[in-house]
């Protein structure tokens, strides 16, 4: 996960050549260009090494909008009283029921998002099913018996959210997160295959999308069509194993046996 | 009891809530509907378009639309679709046994198939196979949909000649319309079955500490009857409203599958809709959508109370 | 916990072996896949050698003659217009043989050929000619205007029609080759056309019917007209077989599924085009189009209202090489007078060449000057020259080109990429200041032809910009739509292209080439300028290589 991390962030010195520069179009993998180049010519290493930037940026600008919001409305939902946990609730319910892939379609389509812009939409619509797991842990939290001692001690509200609670569901929250760039991460690609993203965000399933369509399946380029996919999948499963790693440690077993 | 008016209330408001926004959206998206409609040569004749859009309802100020789009939403008549020239209705109707016929084995095979395969191998301990099998369902989970999709077409369709490139059918009987469905169900369930897969196997691994599991063994229940009896059941509760989720979005988890294969499905139809401004198409799918979600949402929360007696107490 | 606690008891296995269920599943996978690998092979009848197959990634929406847009062109073949063009770009009568047309342009008058009979044995007569005309222009939106237009209609005979306008119309013969000509019989008692879908709208008079639409499988069924009485096509059968996606198209293709790809107004994959032709398996026709891509400048504001500005993204422009990068070699560079090649009395100037030192000069002399040294140019105010190019992504790659000419030059470029519906609306509204987007070769004859339709301001549509309103031009639509004399015409057309070249509303980039990888299996293929293969005349020459069975 370091690894892809520091790629992104060091990419403009890493990549062989200037991604927007041209050679010889669709030239085979060789010593120059280590994965050929594409149908305008661009390097497809450098394209791919760049594009670590975009598509991770989107995937961790996504989940960081999404549980910025999801916590902000669970941890309100969970800890306050009836009334405010219902509107909450319902306007959870309300976004879940928006059907995400045709509604990315069609912001997509007709927004041509940036990638910032792009993070921003896909978070407003990956963040109920964290705001549903922090209410449900907030709930469960509240009753435990270090908050009633809290409570008693006349601690704040906020102080009592942000400092008993929060620390507890935090495991929950970091799985979530990660499960949240995942998808946002393969969202995100899928959009850009179907061509409906913004030609000009190279991210990998950019990349895809024009691998396909100029040709490189036909002509059987593999260096150019499975390359980009790879990735994606790469990334993906360290971020999931992270999570699902995350997710069972962060769980201390001596509390397990306390609860029923 | 105080779950069912509360929460009922809470579900109407949200129809309501997410019906206008099914009306506002199509309207707030930028381009002139008629556009795809007149062709690429208009000599300035502003009155065949202004008749269209008089047909079509769209010469009306906005809020005496709404009132008439709600009209209609009770009346269950969602008007007609200029693209496909027919009633909305009728195409979505003529779709959906399509889709259904994709998406239905795809959630209950992979339903199935994850949820089992998922407790035994959260149940058992470390083993390579384990470990090697977890891994695979891992990097299925990984790759985006399509490309999946598009790589099994590629090689079972185009290299092997197993299957056929596109369609629902050629020939309209049913071992012909199998095969045809057999490549993308099979791609779809892989995908699912991998998730819930992920999803199972975690849970399963946490119910196993938990104490009940420790006192069960005590009392002489091991084996199946432990895993299957009791640990699966626990542990199956938060994928209940996953997999009822899916049901509500069925369609458009079909979508890059249609794509892909050529389906003339309700994925496609939705894609085309958003993308040629089809205004009365869009609202009926999405109406569609939502009604699904929210049935399919109410029956997570029933089975949810059925299958957990801790909330049936409460 | 109880009551599912049995449910489950079902699937216990002997005595917990566990591995066995993994292994069960994998098991069961594998034969699945073997059983259908074995029995589920597609026991097709051997392909009968003279049916035709054709992909096409047109979809047909709905089952309307009239209204779908796809089955549209498709009718071609069962519902022959009244014209056709030849690859000169010259007028050849199909259904009707002759026309007349009355000194102002009034009254056009058109005779039926005998030999034409519809699928249900009546005769085609000029009534089914003036009710269509009256028919179509009354309910089809796009159409509207030629029955506003029309006065009144005759049928002097059975077989000749007389339509009469309220104002001369001098490209009738040109609308006419697209105009769909339908069974009075068939149409007159139904008043909502839009909606109806029964197929007995499938009667044409062409050599082949629709026969069948199975819109689940994806495929369009024609076979021939058992009343055709002209010469008789060598072909029995002709399928469409739609496919959602290119890619697989391309596979189907070359796996033989299908035989050609058909696209209206666009060209297969030239890449691809390539490697199916180095199969041996296929023959890769080029026709030249009237079809072009091109930079289309907003004339109402800075900089594109400024001539020297225009003459210089002319010189920025390195044309060779968008030619090898985005027509793969198989474009043509445009003439200056923006007109292409193959248009009738195409004017041959002197072609544009690439040169940044003249486009670097000219800018200066526009006032445009580099003067803090950053790469870019401001102009008198110092406001730096940021232009934004607005495109759909069909023509991505190209924007990202041009954009790298015009900033070898000092002129930067922000490229918007939207699509088409919202690139209609924004042209519309004159949000941009430069555009790249295409002609067709149907829209290259609109208005007074030669790509006027796309400039006049006095008009609009979904490609059409609507830039010029300079009264010089408009004065040249006028008379070329007036005009009767071919050697006023030819003076007209010259002038038209002199003053493309002079004054450069627009900058052409690539004429385009279509090519068209056929199978071998079949030869006699002919190409129409307006419908590529999918014209009348290619059914009836196209057959078997090897003979008939």
């Amino acid at each position: 996960m370091l690894a892809w991390l520091l790629v992104a962030v060091f990419a403009g010195m890493i990549a062989p050549h200037d991604p927007s520069r041209r050679f010889e179009p669709y030239s085979p993998p060789g010593s120059r260009h280590l994965l050929g180049t594409n149908d305008m010519g661009y390097d497809i290493l450098s394209e791919l090494i760049m594009g670590t930037r975009i598509s991770l940026l989107v995937g961790l600008a996504t989940a960081a909008v999404a549980t910025l919001v999801g916590l902000a409305a669970g941890l309100a939902a969970g800890y306050s009283g009836r009334f405010l946990d219902e509107i909450l609730t319902g306007l959870i319910d309300v976004f879940l029921m928006i059907p995400r892939i045709p509604m990315l379609i069609l912001l997509s389509a007709f927004m041509q998002p940036g990638a910032l812009t792009l993070s921003i939409l896909l978070g407003l619509l990956w963040w109920p099913p964290i705001a549903r797991i922090v209410r449900s842990a907030t709930l469960q939290e509240k009753k435990a018996a270090f908050v009633e001692s809290a409570v008693c001690l006349g601690f704040s509200r906020p102080r009592i959210l942000l400092g008993e609670i929060l620390p507890n569901i935090m495991p929950v929250v970091k799985a979530k997160f990660l499960m949240t760039f995942a998808s946002a991460m393969i969202a995100e690609a899928s959009i850009s295959f179907l061509g409906l993203g913004n030609p000009l965000l190279r991210s990998w399933g950019r990349m895809l999308y024009t691998a396909f369509n100029k040709g490189g399946l036909i002509h059987g380029m593999y260096w150019w069509i499975l390359p980009p996919g790879f990735c994606i999948a790469a990334v993906v499963v360290t971020v999931m194993a992270t999570g699902m790693a995350l997710e069972e440690t962060g769980r201390s077993p001596k509390r397990e046996v306390l609860r029923p | 009891m105080g779950f069912n008016k509360t929460r009922l209330l809470r579900v109407l408001l949200a129809l309501f809530f997410i019906f206008t926004l099914n009306f506002l959206i199509p309207r707030m998206m930028p381009g002139d509907p008629l556009v795809f409609l007149m062709g690429e040569d208009v000599v300035l004749d502003p009155g065949a378009m202004d008749e269209l859009r008089v047909e079509m309802g769209l010469d009306q100020p906005l809020w005496r639309q709404y009132i008439r789009y709600w009209g209609r939403i009770v009346t269950l008549d969602f008007g007609y679709s200029y693209h496909y020239n027919q009633k909305v209705s009728a195409l979505i109707l003529s779709r959906i046994p399509w889709t259904l016929g994709l998406m239905l084995p795809v959630i209950l095979l992979g339903g199935i198939l994850g949820m089992v395969t998922g407790t035994l191998s959260g149940w058992k301990g470390d083993s390579r196979l384990n470990r090697g099998f977890t891994t695979l369902n891992l990097v299925i989970y990984s790759t985006p949909p399509y490309f999946l999709a598009l790589a099994c077409l590629y090689v079972f369709s185009v290299r092997l000649e197993l299957f056929p490139l596109k369609g629902f059918m050629d020939s309209g009987t049913l071992p012909d319309i199998l095969h045809h469905y057999f490549l993308p169900v099979l791609v779809l369930t892989a995908f699912f079955a991998s998730r819930n897969f992920l999803l199972m196997r975690g849970s399963v691994r946490q119910e196993k500490k938990k104490w009940y599991v420790l006192r069960a063994r005590s009392m002489g229940i091991h084996g199946p009857r432990l895993v299957f009896g009791h640990v699966f059941v626990n542990a199956a509760l938060p994928m209940v409203t996953m997999i009822a989720l899916d049901f509500g979005f069925l369609f458009s988890g079909a979508l890059l599958v249609e794509i892909v294969f050529s389906m003339n499905g309700m994925g496609i139809l939705i894609y085309e809709a958003v993308l040629s401004r089809d205004y009365p198409l869009l609202q009926g799918i999405f109406l569609v959508i939502t009604l699904m979600v929210v049935l399919a949402n109410l029956a997570a929360e029933i089975c949810y109370h059925r299958l957990d007696p801790r909330l049936r107490i409460q | 916990m109880s009551p599912t606690t049995g449910f489950f008891e079902f699937f216990k296995p002997s005595g917990g072996k566990f591995p066995s269920y993994q292994g069960a599943c994998a098991l069961a996978i594998l034969m699945l896949v073997a059983l259908w690998a074995g029995c589920a092979r597609p026991t097709e009848n051997p392909l009968p050698k003279n049916r035709l197959k054709i992909g096409t990634v047109h979809r047909v929406k709905s089952r309307n003659i009239l209204f779908d847009k796809a089955l549209g062109v498709f009718i071609n073949l069962s519902h022959p217009h009244l014209f056709a063009l030849d690859p000169d770009g010259e007028i050849r009568g199909l259904l009707s043989d002759d026309y007349r047309v009355s000194e102002d342009f009034t009254r056009w008058t058109f005779r039926v050929r005998d030999h034409y009979f519809w699928s249900d044995g009546l005769p085609v007569t000029a009534s089914d000619v003036t009710f269509s005309v009256k028919y179509v222009g009354r309910h089809v939106p796009s159409r509207r205007w030629m029955e506003r237009s029309l006065v009144r209609t005759e049928v002097l005979d059975p077989k000749t029609a007389v339509l009469v306008f309220d104002q001369p119309r001098t490209n009738m013969d040109i609308e006419f080759t697209s105009f769909p000509i339908i069974p009075r019989h068939v149409w007159e008692n139904i008043p909502r056309p839009r909606f109806y879908s029964e197929n007995r709208q499938f009667i044409g008079c062409g050599p082949f019917i629709i026969a069948g639409m199975d819109l689940n499988a994806g495929v369009i069924r024609l076979r021939k007209n058992s009343y055709w009485k002209g010469p008789r096509p060598a072909l029995e059968e002709v399928e469409i077989h739609m496919y959602h996606n290119l890619d697989v198209l391309s596979l189907a293709l070359e796996r033989g599924d299908i035989d050609t790809c058909y696209k209206y107004a666009d060209t297969y994959p030239y890449t691809s085009a390539q490697r199916l032709a180095e199969t041996g398996r296929f023959t890769i026709k080029k026709t030249r189009t009237t079809g072009l891509t091109f930079i289309g400048f907003n004339l109402k504001r800075a900089p594109g209202n400024q001539l020297g500005f225009r003459r210089a993204v002319a010189r920025a422009l390195d044309y060779r090489e968008i030619q090898k990068l985005i027509t793969s070699g198989y474009g043509d560079p445009p003439g200056a007078g923006f007109v292409p090649r193959g248009m009738p009395y195409f004017l041959e100037l002197e072609k544009p060449t690439r040169d940044p030192g003249e486009a670097e000069r000219l800018l200066e002399a526009c006032g445009y000057r580099d003067s803090d040294g950053d790469g870019i140019r401001e102009n008198a105010d110092g406001k730096p020259l940021k232009l934004v190019l607005l495109s759909t992504p069909r023509h991505h790659r190209m924007s990202e080109l041009v954009a790298e000419y015009l900033g070898g030059v000092g002129v930067e470029v922000e490229l918007r990429i939207v699509e088409s519906a919202t690139w209609v609306a924004m042209k519309d509204e004159y949000d941009y200041h430069l555009t790249i987007t295409r002609t067709t070769p149907w829209g290259m004859r609109m208005h007074a032809g030669y790509g006027t339709g796309y400039f006049d301001a006095r008009r609009t549509g979904e490609g059409v910009l609507h830039t010029v309103s300079d009264p010089a031009f408009l004065g040249i639509c006028d008379s070329l739509l007036a005009v009767r004399d071919p050697k006023k015409k030819k003076s007209l057309a010259r002038a038209l292209q002199q003053y493309y070249a002079r004054n450069l509303p627009a900058v052409a980039l690539v004429q385009r080439v279509i090519v068209t990888p056929t199978n071998v299996r079949f030869t006699g293929w002919y190409h129409d300028p307006l419908f590529g293969i999918f014209n009348l005349q290619n059914f009836l020459t196209v057959r078997p290589a090897h003979g008939i069975q």
